[in-house]
């Protein structure tokens, strides 16, 4: 059975649950079952934001991330916090435009990703959130890469054309980065 | 129809509006703001009624006027706040109104917090207010459910001339699940001839009231209700009853906790030596399964029941009640916004099969 | 001999409950001939309050509600929300509407709620036996203010329709009294007007009755009358607080 546990965690305004609710919309497209259970209250109106995304072929029964598969931290309390939620072997990719530490443990895979400057060099600072995406794509094809494309032009594409071209080239340089950057 | 990725509150909002629902009185709090978000958004587009009364008591209230007219309504709120509308629940059970309210539980007592909680079953099963009654309650654990139940929880509500009310939790409100909305078969419009519209003489008047000065004729109301609610019983109760097949150990749990056992139970199924156990999950509280559990602790295979709870232990009691001491009934709980894991509720299955006493 | 005086149609045959010389029997009246005059009977819902109107519902020959203490304009406007063709009206004492109530008849007055109040200020808690209420005045003396209202100790009477006169919403308020007959006429009118303005859709209205309470003052039900006349009018004076129309008018 696969099944991806995911934690994304950052500050409010990065995009952090929206991507949540990207690799749900493409679980869905692979007719796998997801679930999507953010952080709430006070903390969120402007402060940090994160969720738990769950893509499974089984039914998601705990919709509560423990053993996570990837932790994508946007910031550095988001690392601190998330990183011993991971399972042996995890990927945990790190937003290093605004992390500087690294991650403590040798038993998961670390992926250092410059995504604010990769997105900007996309076409707008806003894509930080699916330079992750691609990056985490590279380290784990949790989703086919064609479905999450065709979410993607969904989401982006009925706004405006270049929107969808800027996320998908923010998709590319997270991808190449982390292959290049493994 | 394709599935639609929302917020169990949204989901809620939604099963409501389709169902019928032509009104909604509520007022802001955490963690269900997105259901009177949902209803403000929509109910104006098809003329129908979205207000922000200025309490949860005047909510109830409004409640309580627009239900006496026969029409489709529902409030929400949450622990604090669903205390508030006690009075108006209780009033709204002894006049016979139907209409449904969700409470979206986080901790208490007293202002709490805003994390999951499952600290209101007492309130919610044991009548909540003032005198003898219940509401019929609905425990979904899943987003699918909360639609499910929710349609389900008006036409029950219609059909008894009684309030209902769908208990959830801060998770099952907040979190993202595909939902399906064309599952559900409406039942019959149920006799609404009781409501209060103006009356033009044709038949007597309506009047809408819980105030008995005679005590014989107040008992002899009550009676009526608990009639009703014996009829609810026998028809209305449901109940999931999971990988129980000679099971040795039976979890009892419901909404969100349900969804964590499950997890525990798919772990152990893979695991070498483990023990086999198995969950009854209440889908209503009340009326409750009392008697599948009987059922189950007539079983040879099952040694003990261990009740999980986001409380102290509050279903526990019907559990008890309803094992009534066939086997033992052991409890595991967190509390004030914690959530159970699936590590602690596996220690505990796994204690209690060392023979660990609680 | 032909007939002058009738029952009106929007009352049942129940007698009233009422203590002898009460005034609620006339303002219960004057509330079904407002009724009949406008011929709404069949549309109208009523709400009923708790204290010594508890009962208003055996009386009005319409659909009627009992709400819970001090909620009957909340009430109200879940009726007139979702039944906006129907008059929908509430009928409150002081303990009701301006002590525990306080909130919802604010927030139904603000909302400009299309719906009709009908409050009865006699300045003490008839039904549970003669406590203070927020319309006692100073000095009076009920079972609950012995040595007489203190307002170093229990604040002073509240001014409820000059306070909702105040709200943007609410569009006729008036207070009237019962205490002789001309008095009644006006009270009758305003009622009337009340009703009306509700039927024109012209928002919240509200009329603040002053009556007595014999029983609970402790006076012969003449004397309660003059007792009104002298003490309650100087401190609440009759008259339009609030009339949207006429203030666009002269505007």
């Amino acid at each position: 059975m696969r099944e991806e546990r995911i934690i994304l965690a950052g500050f409010g305004g990065q995009g952090v649950l929206s991507l949540g609710k990207i690799l749900c919309f493409a679980g869905m497209a692979e007719n796998r079952n997801v679930s999507w259970l953010p952080s709430y209250g006070p903390e969120m109106r402007g402060g940090t934001a994160n969720c738990q995304v769950i893509i499974s072929d089984e039914p998601v029964a705990a919709p509560l991330v423990s053993q996570a598969t990837a932790v994508l931290a946007f910031n550095e309390p988001s690392l601190v916090k998330f990183e011993a939620e991971a399972m042996e072997g995890a990927a945990i990719l790190v937003n290093t435009s605004l992390i500087s530490r690294k991650v403590s443990r040798s038993d998961v895979r670390a992926y250092y990703v410059p995504a604010g400057e990769l997105a900007q060099e996309a076409g707008s600072i806003k894509a930080t959130n699916i330079v992750m995406l691609g990056a985490y794509m590279a380290a784990s094809n949790p989703v086919d890469r064609d479905i999450m494309l065709g979410v993607m032009k969904d989401m982006f594409a009925s706004k405006s054309a270049k929107l969808f071209e800027v996320n998908k080239k923010a998709l590319e340089l997270g991808e190449q980065f982390a292959r290049e950057n493994a | 129809m394709a599935k639609i990725l929302m917020k169990g509150n949204e989901a809620i909002a939604e099963a409501a509006i389709q169902a019928g629902c032509q009104a909604f009185f509520g007022y802001p709090i955490t963690p269900q703001n997105e259901i009177p978000a949902y209803f403000a958004k929509k109910m104006p587009k098809i003329g129908r009624t979205f207000l922000q009364a200025e309490s949860e008591v005047a909510a109830i209230n409004m409640i309580y006027g627009a239900a006496a007219t026969g029409t489709r309504v529902m409030t929400s709120s949450s622990s604090p706040g669903v205390s508030l509308k006690q009075e108006g629940i209780s009033y709204i059970a002894g006049s016979r109104l139907p209409c449904v309210i969700v409470n979206i539980m986080r901790g208490g007592p007293g202002l709490g917090g805003i994390q999951p909680s499952q600290s209101d079953y007492f309130q919610a099963t044991k009548g909540g207010g003032h005198g003898d009654y219940h509401l019929v309650v609905f425990a979904p654990a899943t987003l699918q459910e909360m639609a499910d139940l929710t349609k389900l929880a008006f036409d029950v509500a219609e059909e008894y001339r009684v309030p209902a009310m769908i208990l959830g939790d801060g998770i099952l409100g907040q979190m993202m699940e595909p939902v399906e909305f064309s599952d559900y078969t409406p039942r019959p419009k149920a006799d609404m001839s009781w409501a209060a519209t103006g009356n033009d003489g044709s038949k007597p008047r309506s009047v809408i009231n819980s105030l008995y000065m005679e005590p014989s004729e107040l008992e002899s109301m009550t009676r009526d209700l608990f009639a009703t609610y014996g009829i609810i019983a026998e028809r209305e109760t449901l109940v999931e009853e999971y990988h129980c097949e000679g099971a040795e150990i039976i979890v009892a749990a419901y909404g969100t906790v349900a969804r964590v056992v499950k997890s525990v139970i798919a772990q152990l199924d893979k695991e070498e030596g483990a023990p086999k156990v198995g969950l009854i999950r209440p889908i209503t509280l009340w009326p409750f399964p009392a008697e599948t559990f009987a059922k189950a602790a007539a079983q040879d295979s099952v040694q003990s029941f261990l009740t999980v709870e986001m409380s102290m232990g509050q279903m526990v009691e019907d559990v008890q009640l309803a094992v009534n001491g066939a086997k033992p009934v052991r409890f595991f709980g967190r509390t004030g916004g914690m959530v159970p894991t699936a590590k602690e509720i596996k220690d505990e299955i796994l204690s209690i099969c060392k023979g660990g006493a609680r | 001999m032909a007939k002058t005086f009738d029952r009106p149609k929007a009352l049942t045959d129940k007698p009233f409950h009422y203590c002898p010389g009460c005034t609620h029997g006339i303002v219960h009246r004057l509330v079904a001939e407002a009724i009949d005059a406008l011929g709404i009977q069949e549309k109208t819902i009523g709400v009923a309050p708790v204290g010594c109107a508890v009962f208003a519902y055996d009386y009005f020959d319409v659909d009627m509600l009992e709400a819970a203490h001090g909620r009957a304009p909340a009430v109200a406007t879940g009726i007139k929300r979702v039944k906006p063709e129907n008059i929908v009206f509430t009928y409150q004492g002081d303990g009701d509407l301006a002590s525990i109530g306080t909130a919802e008849i604010v927030h139904a007055a603000n909302r400009g709620e299309n719906i009709t109040v009908i409050f009865i200020n006699n300045a003490i808690y008839g039904m549970t036996g003669g406590q203070m209420a927020p319309t006692t005045l100073i000095g009076q003396v009920t079972t609950t203010s012995p040595y007489g209202r203190d307002p170093k100790v229990a604040g002073y009477p509240l001014h409820v329709s000059e306070m909702l006169a105040t709200t943007m919403g609410a569009a006729y308020i008036e207070r009237v009294s019962v205490h002789d007959v001309p008095n009644i006429k006006k009270a009758g009118k305003a009622i009337e007007k009340a009703f009306r303005n509700q039927i024109e859709g012209k928002g919240f209205s509200m009329i603040e009755v002053l009556s007595t309470c014999p029983t609970n003052w402790g006076m012969a039900p003449v004397d309660a009358l003059g007792w009104l006349k002298d003490n309650m009018i100087p401190q609440y004076p009759l008259g339009v607080y609030r009339d949207k129309e006429e203030e666009a008018k002269a505007q």
